[in-house]
């Protein structure tokens, strides 16, 4: 059997089905190609407008100042790039990344609209293979996109290898509830309401029942605090935000 | 790396987008658009609130539209340009004292730029209710204020003279004058006392 024909056969995740590896990058592209126009909203129904004070939270630790090189990576439509573009000023430089086309045009168009310009670039890029030099960046930031990539392990050892010494990785993903009573009635609603909540702004159910199966396919936070110290941080920990429904993971590269 | 020591809760988060959304407007209302922070641009400016132990930095951007905005944390990578500490308490009573550490050019700067910060509040007013209603309110708090500021001079007056002529527990500013001057005179006649004192016993013992 070929290498090709052994890789064909490997499948991967996704949300509660299994699909061919290399089926899933193309996968999570037609998910996000399908919510790009209407993400900030649902974003703002589906958590309440709970997720701005979740990524205002990881600004806050994040330390940015005047100057730092920062890569937004999985930016999406640019929630953090714009935080980050204000703080690090003239002198630094943001550079919002997604492997999706659509996400990153309607993050330009945003960010241009709101005058956040001369500090951030945009670039489709894979987390996977990242096309910086060892060393660059002095934070790193993923955003509810690490449960989308396909080869973590690869991504998060890509991510290693970009980071300046004394670098900062954050991640920033929905995680494993750690209150019972509300893991019951937030699994009703991820699973009941969000995908006909999908439906009724965005037009479309089915990407929003993945984003509800990808989140509980996604490692906890354990198993992912494990697997960027296996990736080569020197430090790693993590902070349970609105009882673990979101985990900020950060990791240290010394 | 972070020079921060502990890890800010969901609160302490709120608090410093509430401090940055209040001082990003009260530069927006400010006649000349907060203008005098250009010489914080690009800065990082710790505060310290003494009697909260609060701690927040301050990052001042001008933007490529010109006009410059203010980022607040509560943890910072590396350490500030400069360190302000101050209490609330003496700063609501208009008598701050601040203890300045690292580039003090930059801390004057921005206390400079605090101080000229000038808003408006009739105009701002008058653009909800009219000028009618805004003239009004306007000319009630200036009444009020003035009406206050006479009331405390008044009342500080009678408290001096009461202290200091019916119950004669406090010295009058003359008093004290004529009392420190004859502690002078004291102190200078027990030293050339002690120098005459001195002399005489190195004479009496050669």
């Amino acid at each position: 059997m070929t290498t090709e024909q052994t890789q064909s056969k490997k499948t991967i995740d996704f949300g509660f089905s299994e699909v061919p590896l290399e089926e899933k990058v193309k996968k999570v592209k037609g998910v996000f190609d399908s919510v790009a126009g209407n993400y900030d909203i649902m974003n703002d129904v589906m958590s309440f407008g709970i997720h701005r004070l979740w990524k205002r939270h990881a600004i806050e630790l994040s330390g940015i100042r005047p100057g730092n090189v920062v890569l937004d990576l999985a930016g999406g439509t640019g929630d953090l790039t714009k935080a980050f573009a204000k703080r690090v000023g003239k002198t630094g430089r943001v550079v919002l990344a997604d492997i999706n086309e659509s996400m990153v045009r309607v993050g330009r168009d945003r960010l241009t609209n709101e005058g956040i310009i001369g500090n951030v670039n945009y670039t489709i890029t894979n987390a996977e293979a990242l096309t910086y030099p060892d060393n660059t960046f002095d934070l790193v930031t993923i955003s509810f996109g690490l449960r989308n990539v396909t080869n973590k392990d690869k991504a998060l050892a890509e991510i290693y290898r970009v980071l300046k010494p004394g670098g900062q990785l954050m991640v920033l993903e929905f995680s494993k509830v750690t209150q019972p009573l509300l893991a019951k009635a937030y699994d009703f609603y991820s699973f009941n309401i969000l995908p006909k909540m999908g439906k009724l702004i965005a037009d479309d159910e089915d990407s929003y029942q993945y984003l509800a199966e990808s989140i509980r396919m996604h490692p906890d936070q354990e198993t992912l605090k494990q697997m960027m110290l296996e990736a080569g941080f020197d430090k790693a920990e993590y902070l349970n935000m609105s009882e673990g429904i979101v985990a900020l993971h950060r990791g240290w590269k010394y | 790396m972070d020079t921060s020591e502990n890890s800010p809760g969901l609160v302490n988060t709120s608090l410093s987008k509430l401090f940055e959304t209040l001082l990003n407007q009260a530069i927006q209302l400010d006649d000349q658009q907060g203008q005098a922070f250009a010489a914080c641009d690009e800065k990082v400016i710790q505060l310290t609130l003494t009697d909260f132990a609060q701690t927040f930095f301050l990052i001042y951007q001008i933007q490529p539209d010109g006009h410059g905005i203010f980022s607040v944390q509560n943890h910072l990578m590396g350490s500030p340009d400069c360190h302000l500490k101050f209490s609330c308490n003496d700063w609501i009573q208009n008598q701050p004292a601040y203890n300045i550490s690292g580039d003090e050019t930059v801390a004057e700067a921005f206390i400079e730029a605090v101080k000229t910060l000038e808003i408006d509040w009739e105009e701002q007013l008058s653009k909800v209710t009219g000028d009618l209603i805004a003239f009004k309110v306007g000319s009630t708090v200036r009444q009020g204020q003035k009406t206050s500021r006479e009331a405390k001079q008044k009342i500080g007056e009678t408290l001096k003279e009461y202290l200091q002529f019916e119950i004669e527990v406090l010295p009058t500013h003359s008093q004290i004058n004529r009392f420190a001057h004859n502690v002078q005179q004291t102190t200078q006649a027990v030293d050339q006392l002690a120098e005459r004192i001195q002399r005489l016993q190195n004479t009496s013992s050669t």
